[in-house]
């Protein structure tokens, strides 16, 4: 598989602040990758740095095999680029926007952009200024895609989106990157790049913290078990047995039972309970991804 | 998404450069109708007025301190010429089209990245430097609508007083002021290029506007200072007399010069900086 995106070593200092620190990562063409992190992470910089807004203190960065700086035109031939702060002319609807924005950058059939219109239900004949905050995102949600472009940078997409729109949007990026398309998507929703994406990568004060697949970090995250008991000997002692068992990655006592955060066998967990005391029920359920990211976002020293 | 994208076909540096100007002058058509139509009844009202106070304000005119007369251009009223001189070319008329330019300059530019509006026109697939060279033509082509409704203003005006004007030189000293104001102007776009700061831009822009005015005008009053008048933007534009003597072309191709060069600071300054939105 292609590399669609690729950095190496990318970083920007403005001043003594380090806003991205040495970021390696590439991204295959006709992927979906998740760009997540705190506020102040670096998430925008990168983005803004792919499409040379800004340029990099130390590194570089590639999009379909040409440096984001030097071809930059060429670059910005094949992206689709949604900014996180929209700032739309006043003066126009959004159909002589859209005219604009697609003669800028050669796009001559309409075809495409008449079927976002519609699937994202949008209404262009209306003056931008009289926009929602949800409509303008859906005008830049359509000329970040209306001239097929093979790579999109989506920096929050679907902030201030209606649901519907929101589900109707997960369906479309997931047809394009079906086709080939790719997809690099910065959102604080986490719930949406756990929908959406096939790769993860958390950023967290400039640094990449971590970059996995969604298969491999719902492995990875597991299951809760929540166990209470009608009688206990000794909850400390069970607490200690249950930290012991491999897989085990955290456990919660509740007061009249325990949470057991784990990704093994649940026969060791059921042992060492029953062993402990009298069981009255038991939940399991899996691990919520938002959770995992949160942890990345939390842990201290990283 | 039904297909694999087509591979782009993009459009020529000229084509963006006409959208970017198009644009521009669109989002400014208020501002640029209402100097124009300002400057042409200016225009209009002093030049149809000149038969029935040009006299008067002669008669004036002597009895004025030096300074008074240097700041209207040092212009004899008792003419046609130095009545247009002082009373349209001397401040009021150049106040109005390099005010347009500016505007033009720091906004088009620094105002428009200050007010995240580049973000999406400058992730298409456009070179910084044709950005840069649209806000220079749209400066120019402001400048040159705004003075033309001084001009037209002044040919009306004649023909409404029945007074003679040399449409020759009315033309000679409208082009220097074009030039007069797409310079400014420029300057305006290159402090915007370098910083990316709106405020700073207007106000480098005002402040070289002002500094010509002031040493063209009074320089001349004092004779330590009077060889360093000519060092002036607007000793370029009036210096020569155009209203009675035409166009100097050597003042012409100054003024060439220095926009180039203001056009060029502007898009190395533009080209080498991070962009705020």
């Amino acid at each position: 598989m292609s590399k669609a995106i690729e950095m190496v070593g990318l970083t920007k200092t403005f001043g003594d602040l380090t806003a991205v620190n040495s970021l390696d990562l590439h991204i295959d063409a006709g992927t979906i990758f998740g760009f997540i992190g705190p506020n102040g992470a670096g998430k925008s910089t990168t983005i803004r740095m792919l499409i040379d807004a800004i340029r990099p203190s130390h590194g570089s960065a590639r999009i379909l095999g040409l440096d984001c700086h030097h071809d930059m035109v060429q670059v910005h031939a094949h992206i689709g680029y949604l900014p996180a702060e929209l700032h739309l002319p006043e003066d126009l609807d959004g159909t002589e926007y859209l005219d604009y924005l697609g003669a800028l950058r050669g796009c001559a059939s309409q075809d495409n952009r008449a079927e976002l219109i519609d699937r994202f239900d949008l209404d262009p004949t209306r003056k931008l200024r009289e926009l929602s905050t949800g409509n303008r995102r859906k005008i830049a949600l359509v000329q970040a895609f209306m001239h097929r472009p093979d790579v999109v940078l989506l920096d929050e997409p679907t902030s201030g989106i209606d649901p519907l729109v929101q589900h109707e949007f997960h369906t479309f990026l997931a047809g394009y990157a079906a086709n080939g398309g790719t997809a690099f998507l910065s959102s604080h929703t986490l719930s949406e790049v756990e929908r959406v994406a096939d790769r993860v990568g958390i950023i967290r004060a400039g640094q990449l913290v971590m970059v996995d697949t969604i298969e491999a970090l719902q492995a990875q995250a597991g299951r809760r078990v929540e166990i209470d008991f009608a009688s206990v000997s000794d909850i400390r002692k069970l607490t200690a047995a249950m930290l012991s068992i491999d897989g085990v990655q955290g456990v919660e006592v509740r007061p009249n039972g325990i949470d057991v955060t784990h990704s093994g066998d649940v026969d060791s967990l059921l042992r060492a309970a029953t062993a402990a005391g009298t069981i009255a029920s038991i939940r399991a359920a899996a691990i919520n991804l938002e959770e995992v990211f949160l942890n990345y976002y939390q842990a201290p020293g990283l | 998404m039904t297909e694999r994208p087509l591979p782009p076909v993009l459009p020529s540096c000229t084509m963006v450069t006409r959208l970017f100007t198009r644009r521009m002058l669109a989002e400014r058509r208020r501002l640029i109708a209402g100097i124009t139509i300002g400057g042409f009844l200016l225009a209009l009202l002093t030049t149809a007025l000149y038969s029935s106070l040009g006299a008067e304000y002669d008669a004036l005119f002597e009895e004025m301190p030096a300074a008074l007369v240097s700041m209207l251009g040092d212009a004899e009223l008792g003419t046609i010429e130095g009545w247009l001189q002082a009373e349209v070319f001397s401040f009021m008329g150049p106040g109005l089209v390099i005010g347009s330019a500016i505007s033009v300059g720091s906004g088009g530019l620094a105002g428009a990245e200050r007010g995240g509006r580049l973000a999406l026109v400058s992730s298409g697939p456009v070179k910084r430097s044709t950005i840069v060279i649209s806000v220079a033509i749209t400066i120019a082509i402001t400048a040159a609508i705004t003075t033309g409704g001084l001009v037209f203003g002044i040919l009306v005006g004649a023909f409404l007083a029945g007074v003679s004007v040399s449409v020759a030189n009315v033309l000679a000293a409208s082009l220097l002021l074009t030039l007069l104001a797409v310079t400014i102007g420029a300057l305006a776009l290159a402090a915007g290029a370098v910083t990316g700061r709106r405020g700073t831009s207007t106000a480098a822009a005002v402040v070289v506007a002002v500094a010509s005015y002031c040493i063209f005008s009074f320089f001349p009053l004092s004779a330590r200072l009077d060889s360093f008048a000519s060092v002036s933007f607007w000793h370029l534009y009036a210096g020569g007399r155009p209203l009675t003597t035409g166009l100097n072309f050597a003042h012409v191709l100054i003024f060439a010069i220095a926009i180039t060069a203001a056009v060029a600071v502007s898009i190395i300054g533009f080209e080498r900086r991070d962009l705020t939105g």
